[in-house]
């Protein structure tokens, strides 16, 4: 039981990471559930069907959802980032259908015997990508990522290729929610397409504007407190989901901003001049 | 003589049936501080943008230093080195005023993705950045929010942001709007600070006390066309447009308009 809640948690940890990298540059998108979806196929077919490594699946899914996200996202992008938002909508109903409609992974019936993900894997993914994100938080890419934030078009005029960093950040994201997806397909052993409904793309989403989208802390303080929530809930028997809804209203009515809304200033100024050398 | 910065060609924009900027010819020469005057909507900004690229060109040419950049995406002209401010001061209020003019630093809005192998502190970049924030008066501030600076300030750290992407051309989009007659002249002199560093300067302004000490040559606009061009004096004595302004020009001080 615990293990399953920490193996959850942490699957949930990367795929709210996997939005917030996206929303990074300002666009939220809702097809995270569906690269996860694409990623847990592709590992799968990889590790079942073509007998591979799971190492050798992880990289096909992440290399999958990137050429996906990059197929959608060029001409989404070229016209206004809003659109990405709207063609993610899109992508996560069409792969949904998608999957149930290809015989060769199971459809609706689904596919099984993937295995191998072990609380180490997830884990240490969680850690590779949590420094990563901190490295982020720390360099000049950060700062570049708030000005097209703060103003797309000032930002383009000083020099930044928008469209080139908010695709390069969206195919990131994709690839991310796909290596997540791979570990749990290896996880669960058995999957289906309705484990990757377009609601669950909108939870992950809920979990990075419950945790607050202006820092890396956000989006998996959301993600633990969101999987672990429904937990405490338990005694309430079948008032258990009204009872979640109505705690994630409240929170987001008394804290809009989620609850880490701080943003982290990329450059410390004082504690540099102090130290008087480069950190 | 030496090759203009910036040639404006027979550039048109129209906005459905209204002709914003009507055929327009104009050159700002090496080290030149070309002054641009007319009434509200004469399409003072429109030309801004057209130059700056958050406009796309309908008809005509831009050249910039002998290069054709008419209708070049946003960044590349940015990359170009022609840098601008805003007539509603924009800058990024969220983020702090030294971040503010890191962001603009060439070295990583060339290579956004390159720049996260970067250390964000690196000694070169903040020390880049204070010495603009110095130069700019801004120093005392480097570590507050940008969105709580009072207005004369937000004003210039969008100047120090525009020269920390080190331009060889700044527009300038009626940088005194909203500022009193102390602040303006603080403002004149930050400008004749800037030229230094610039190779040109475009600035459009109501205030004329401000062109006259800024501005080596102007042009007058209205509905979009080059109603004359001169020094300051000539322009501002012309009597078409002096017409132009009429009424609103008794004092030599044009009331600011939101719409420029």
């Amino acid at each position: 039981m615990i293990g399953e809640l920490a193996t959850m948690t942490g699957f949930n940890i990367l795929l709210a990471w996997s939005v917030y990298i996206i929303l990074l540059s300002g666009t939220l998108s809702f097809a995270n559930g569906a690269f996860m979806a694409i990623g847990a196929y592709v590992a799968g077919i990889v590790t079942v069907k073509l007998g591979l490594p799971l190492a050798a699946g992880l990289a096909a899914a992440a290399i999958a959802a990137a050429a996906i996200g990059l197929l959608a996202g060029y001409p989404a992008l070229r016209t206004r980032g809003i659109y990405l938002m709207l063609v993610t909508v899109g992508l996560a109903a069409v792969v949904e259908t998608g999957i149930q409609n290809i015989p060769y992974i199971g459809g609706v019936k689904g596919m099984g015997g993937m295995q191998g993900t072990t609380l180490y894997h997830i884990y240490g993914a969680v850690l590779v990508v949590g420094l990563a994100l901190w490295k982020l938080t720390h360099s000049p890419l950060q700062r570049l990522l708030d000005a097209v934030r703060e103003d797309e078009r000032v930002a383009g005029a000083l020099g930044v290729n928008v469209v080139y960093l908010q695709l390069a950040l969206f195919c990131f994201g994709a690839a991310l929610a796909a290596f997540a997806g791979g570990l749990y397909s290896h996880h669960m052993f058995f999957i289906a397409p309705d484990h990757f409904m377009v609601i669950v793309s909108v939870f992950v989403v809920l979990y990075v504007i419950m945790g607050g989208v202006n820092n890396m802390w956000g989006p998996p303080l959301g993600a633990i407190i969101l999987t672990l929530l429904p937990e405490l809930f338990r005694p309430v028997g079948q008032w258990r989901q009204t009872v979640y809804g109505v705690a994630i209203a409240a929170l987001l009515l008394f804290r809009r901003e989620g609850l880490m809304p701080f943003r982290i200033p990329s450059v410390r100024l004082r504690r540099n001049q102090e130290s008087g050398s480069a950190r | 003589m030496s090759q203009p910065v910036l040639e404006v060609d027979a550039v048109i924009k129209r906005f459905g049936g209204l002709v914003a900027v009507d055929s327009i010819t104009l050159e700002v020469r090496e080290r030149e501080a070309l002054g641009i005057v007319g009434p509200n909507g004469a399409g003072k900004t429109a030309l801004i943008n057209l130059v700056s690229g958050f406009y796309r060109v309908d008809g005509g040419a831009i050249r910039f230093r002998g290069r054709d950049i008419t209708n070049l995406k946003l960044h590349r002209i940015g990359r170009l080195g022609i840098a601008r401010t805003f007539q509603n001061i924009r800058i990024f209020r969220r983020m702090t005023v030294l971040e503010n003019v890191m962001a603009a630093n060439p070295r990583h809005t060339a290579r956004p993705l390159r720049s996260f192998l970067v250390s964000g502190a690196a000694r070169a970049d903040v020390d880049e950045a204070m010495a603009l924030l110095e130069f700019m008066g801004l120093a005392g501030r480097a570590d507050q929010l940008a969105g709580g600076l009072p207005y004369g300030d937000a004003r210039r750290l969008e100047m120090a942001r525009a020269l920390a992407a080190a331009p060889s051309l700044l527009l300038l989009d009626e940088p005194s709007a909203g500022m009193n007659e102390a602040e303006t002249a603080r403002l004149i002199a930050d400008i004749h600070k800037c030229r230094e560093r610039l190779q040109g300067i475009v600035l459009i302004e109501h205030d004329m006390t401000m062109i006259r000490q800024v501005a080596d040559r102007v042009i007058a606009m209205d509905y979009g066309k080059k109603m004359a061009e001169g020094t300051a004096e000539q322009v501002l004595n012309d009597p078409e447009v002096r017409r132009a302004y009429l009424g609103i020009m008794e004092d030599d001080r044009v009331a600011a308009d939101p719409r420029g």
